[in-house]
């Protein structure tokens, strides 16, 4: 138990430390002095045709939205362009460009000094996305007409390789039939759960759907209590029903016990025991029953 | 549902202002005719209703400067028709509300003897007298399939104000049967209804001011089995089998994210939520129930706690301090068994406590060096897993020296120490086992991991990813349960622009996992493993292999000024190995099973889209798919062996389907 109340003396320090540090400097405006050198946009639309044509049909020229549109049009995000323009232009000189090699913080807080009022955005900074150098113009259009969210599943797989492809195995959810979204289960701007997703944890994310497997049931199995995962590959598995393991393998990697539980079911195995465990064991989620054999997951 | 269509088409135009607003979209319908040669696979359509005949959608939007209005729908004459209305009434609020139908098909044309499928008594015929059981040429075929329908609606009102709220509601119902094993004294496969039916709600409310966000929120979810018990008779015996139980679930959180100042952020947030049960034992005919008030009550609630302080001390150096807690608390009903024996439930409990720091540095403006350590101590209510304490530490390096590479490496170190909650002069008989047998899941460890992951854009129009991963997990204490389990990924990815207009994707990825695993088989009476092995009783090893291997692109050509060639192919196999090892004292050599899973899959496809007006579009596609399964469980399957009665539920994965489809589309 020692070890409880050291792992206890943490929050407590965390507590004592924020304090402290909140005796820090005030947060400085970032838009003091931001209008020097204002052009307008009319004089960005000279040289940036296409662009200011595309921005014409988004969500961000409508001015009934406290957008740029309402306030400095292409400067809002931008900055300034006078001295771009006297500079004969060319990209990112002297102007604020939403480029590859420009730092992701810098381009996010454009974004968030509209959007850090936007619910679930307060996350943001602690996330796992913008701690990997992700800005909000790594998934988001800014310039485009029609809906404004992101493409699902093709933005998440452009950066998750991995999940792209487990998503296609022989076993998996439904997200490239479209019936599942990415941002179902995960929020994408920030959790202080696990993984980004948008429970408590993971298990009480899959009871959405799942809600049969809730229980509580008379007979629990431990690892469905604790964490779905530590049997289901949630994104996609080469093994039936998104399995981490074949059956009878992944039983066993936790049971051994006479005769057929630490049996090896080997090739030559006969075919009424090659059968896999769930097969006599399938309430594996839980059992309600008040026989003796809901132990086993029998009945 | 057919009958909503009409009404979303109408929606638009009750919309307010329609003078000045703008509406866009596309509406597309087609046809299709489908070759399944093998239709008795369920593989092919698992997800997706694949129908010859008409499919088609429309994704439209009015757009006016005061609001958006969104009508989708997709399949409305199919089994995966959805249908979505969102609205945006703009710096004041947005909301949806949608409906989806999602069917999964398991198994197709599989066979019963089974009376009443779909219900919840079923008559089946009396295994102990074979001479009952009809032959398999008069079995009943069925499919297991499963049918969801779910609909909701979401809103957040975001007015100008600090507060804003999120109500959301969804209500979901499931029907089918699946595959359910009963092996008391009649041993069948028989059809599990299924009537499920879920409602969630949830209301969140928010409360942003200067530097500080408030979140509270509260949620209720409803679960119904329309069957409390699966019954099976024989004409002999009634036997009883149990199902998910009615359960309900409400929970409460908050959240509090303050600015601490312009350099720390700190966000807590606690929660707690409660799950009930009731599992009625009237029911049961044959089990005499052990409890007095003929029930059961579920009660497990949890505490959660969480706390990040998010530090930007300065341009360079960012850090992150976190703490998690989690408190399961059960206070479900101990019960001890009359039928079967004596058995009483120990209801499960826990306690985890997660607690971390980590830093990102910048070392210089193209080197980024981020580090960190996590330490989680959970204590439980299970024998074989009491106490364990994990140790991580990572670092993570990103390099951009070079403009067109980004590297990124990253080290992961876990160590678990765990242990049990057996004491060893409890062990007799054959839980002697427990002494040397290690479940996976909390046995000590340590696990190394490493990843090492490249961007490069040699070239204007060319992209490149690689990356490689490695993952060793080494149960050094455990003597028998899982030795080591090994795996290596590596995935490449490539986006060329081969000329102005044609774009060629493709990936590649191969994955690569071996386990390695011990274990003792014994009759009653013998699990003491340290002794010399004979027949039936004897320590055993498993290694098991698989090689997952995966490669597919597509490519968009402009053939003409107005027609367009899409190609696509995707294909994967996965090649699976078990080899066994025991003495030869034990009995003969085991066998290697080199069919563990082994499957292939290849999809690819092919479509001409023709550009009629910049409005009309018109495609002419052919897609074709073909998939394999190979597992030795399924080799030489029979439905009767002995005193069990299979289905035939899983034999059949393998397919190959032929499919050519027209689409207009028709842009505005």
């Amino acid at each position: 138990m020692k070890r409880t109340y050291m792992i206890l003396l943490f929050p407590f320090c965390l507590l004592l430390l924020s304090f402290s540090l909140s005796i820090g400097a005030p947060a400085e405006n970032p838009t003091a002095g931001a209008k020097e050198g204002f052009i307008g946009a009319e004089t960005c639309k000279e040289c940036h045709e296409t662009q200011y044509g595309s921005y014409a049909e988004s969500i961000h020229f409508k001015k009934s939205v406290k957008g740029p549109e309402s306030q400095d049009a292409c400067e809002s995000c931008h900055g300034s362009g006078a001295r771009h323009v006297e500079k004969g232009g060319g990209r990112g000189v002297d102007i604020f460009a939403f480029g590859k090699d420009v730092d992701p913080d810098a381009k996010s807080a454009k974004c968030l000094a509209c959007h850090e009022r936007t619910p679930g955005m307060d996350l943001w900074a602690m996330g796992v996305h913008r701690r990997n150098d992700v800005s909000c113009d790594s998934c988001h259009t800014l310039h485009a007409a029609g809906r404004q969210k992101p493409r699902e599943p093709d933005v998440c797989f452009g950066c998750h390789k991995d999940i792209k492809i487990e998503t296609n195995k022989r076993s998996h959810h439904p997200i490239r039939e479209g019936k599942i979204k990415c941002s179902s289960c995960h929020s994408p701007h920030g959790s202080l759960s696990r993984y980004m997703v948008n429970a408590d944890d993971s298990r009480e994310l899959c009871f959405r759907c799942h809600a049969d497997k809730r229980g509580p049931a008379v007979w629990e199995h431990p690892p469905v209590e604790e964490d779905c995962q530590s049997c289901h590959a949630v994104h996609g598995s080469s093994h039936m029903k998104l399995l981490n393991e074949r059956i009878p393998q992944l039983c066993q990697n936790c049971h051994d016990w006479s005769r057929h539980p630490g049996t090896p079911y080997d090739k030559s195995a006969s075919f009424t025991s090659r059968w896999d465990c769930l097969r006599c064991h399938p309430a594996i989620h839980g059992s309600n029953s008040p026989h003796a054999e809901g132990l086993r997951f029998v009945r | 549902m057919k009958r909503i269509i009409p009404v979303l088409l109408a929606l638009p135009f009750f919309a307010p202002a329609p003078g000045l607003a703008e509406i866009q979209g596309e509406l597309s319908v087609g046809a299709r005719g489908t070759d399944f040669a093998d239709d008795s696979s369920a593989k092919f359509d698992e997800y997706r209703d694949m129908s010859d005949g008409l499919f088609g959608g429309l994704d439209m939007l009015v757009d006016s400067d005061t609001y958006i209005l969104g009508v989708s729908f997709e399949n409305p004459t199919l089994d995966d028709q959805s249908y979505e209305v969102s609205g945006n009434l703009l710096g004041v609020a947005k909301g949806e509300i949608f409906y989806d139908e999602l069917t999964h098909q398991l198994y197709r044309n599989t066979l019963s003897p089974v009376i009443g499928t779909g219900g919840n008594f079923l008559v089946i015929p009396d295994a102990d007298n074979p001479a009952s059981v009809p032959p398999l040429s008069s079995w009943n075929s069925l499919d297991y399939s499963l049918e969801s329908k779910t609909f909701g609606a979401q809103a957040t009102v975001d007015p100008q104000t600090p507060f804003y709220f999120k109500p959301s509601v969804e209500h979901q119902r499931k029907e089918g049967i699946m595959p359910w094993g009963t092996i008391i004294n009649s041993d069948f496969e028989v059809p599990m209804p299924i009537d499920y039916e879920t409602s969630n709600a949830m209301l969140e409310a928010g409360y942003r001011g200067k530097g500080t966000t408030a979140v509270m929120t509260a949620g209720y979810s409803q679960f119904d089995n329309d069957n409390d018990l699966l019954t099976t008779f024989d004409g002999v015996e009634l036997e009883e089998y149990s199902t998910p139980a009615d359960n309900h679930s409400y929970n409460f959180s908050g959240r509090l994210t303050q600015r601490l100042s312009a350099m720390n952020l700190l966000a807590v947030k606690a929660s707690y939520n409660r799950n009930l049960s009731e599992a009625d034992f009237s029911r049961y005919l044959r089990i005499v129930s052990p409890s007095a008030d003929n029930e059961f009550d579920g009660d497990v609630s949890y505490l959660r706690g969480s706390a990040i302080l998010t530090t930007q001390w300065d341009r360079l150096l960012a850090t992150r301090l976190f703490y998690r807690y989690v408190n399961r608390d059960n206070e479900s009903e101990e019960i001890t068994t009359i039928t079967g024996g004596t058995r009483t439930n120990h209801p499960y409990e826990y306690d985890k406590h997660q607690a971390g720091v980590d830093a990102d540095y910048r070392l210089s403006k193209v080197n980024k060096l981020s580090g960190g350590y996590e330490l989680t101590f959970t204590d439980q209510t299970r024998e074989d897993a009491d106490e364990s304490l994990d140790n991580l530490v990572f670092a993570e390096l990103k390099n951009t020296s070079m403009e067109w590479v980004t590297t990124k490496l990253r080290l992961e170190y876990l160590n678990r120490s765990s242990d049990s909650d057996y004491s060893e002069e409890t062990l007799t008989g054959d839980g002697i086992i427990h002494e040397f047998y290690t479940p996976f899941d909390y046995a000590s460890k340590d696990r190394y991991k490493a990843k090492l992951a490249f961007d490069l854009v040699p070239a204007e129009n060319l992209e490149l990813g690689l990356s490689y991963g490695l993952a060793y997990d080494d149960y050094d204490a455990t003597m028998l349960g899982l030795q080591e389990d090994l795996r290596h990924e590596v995935y490449i990815d490539a986006s060329m622009l081969l000329q102005p207009k044609i774009r060629l994707n493709t990936y590649a990825g191969y994955e690569y996992t071996n386990s390695d695993f011990d274990s003792r088989r014994y009759d009653p009476g013998n699990g003491y493993p340290l002794v010399a092995p004979f027949a039936s009783n004897y320590n055993w090893n498993e290694e098991f292999t698989y090689d997952f291997f995966a490669v597919g692109g597509s490519i968009s050509i402009p053939a003409m000024a107005r027609l367009e060639l899409v190609l696509n192919v995707d294909y994967q196999l996965v090649d699976g190995n078990i080899d066994f090892v025991r003495a030869a004292t034990a009995g003969a050599p085991l066998e290697t099973i080199t069919n563990a899973d082994d499957y292939y899959k290849t999809q690819a496809g092919i479509k001409c889209i023709y550009k009629t007006t910049d409005q009309l579009s018109m495609t002419l596609g052919y897609a074709y798919e073909r998939s394999n399964l190979d597992e030795w469980k399924y080799d030489n399957y029979t439905y009767t062996a002995g005193s069990i009665y299979l289905s035939g539920a899983g034999t059949d994965s393998d397919y190959e389907a032929h499919q050519v489809y027209i689409m207009t589309s028709y842009r505005f």
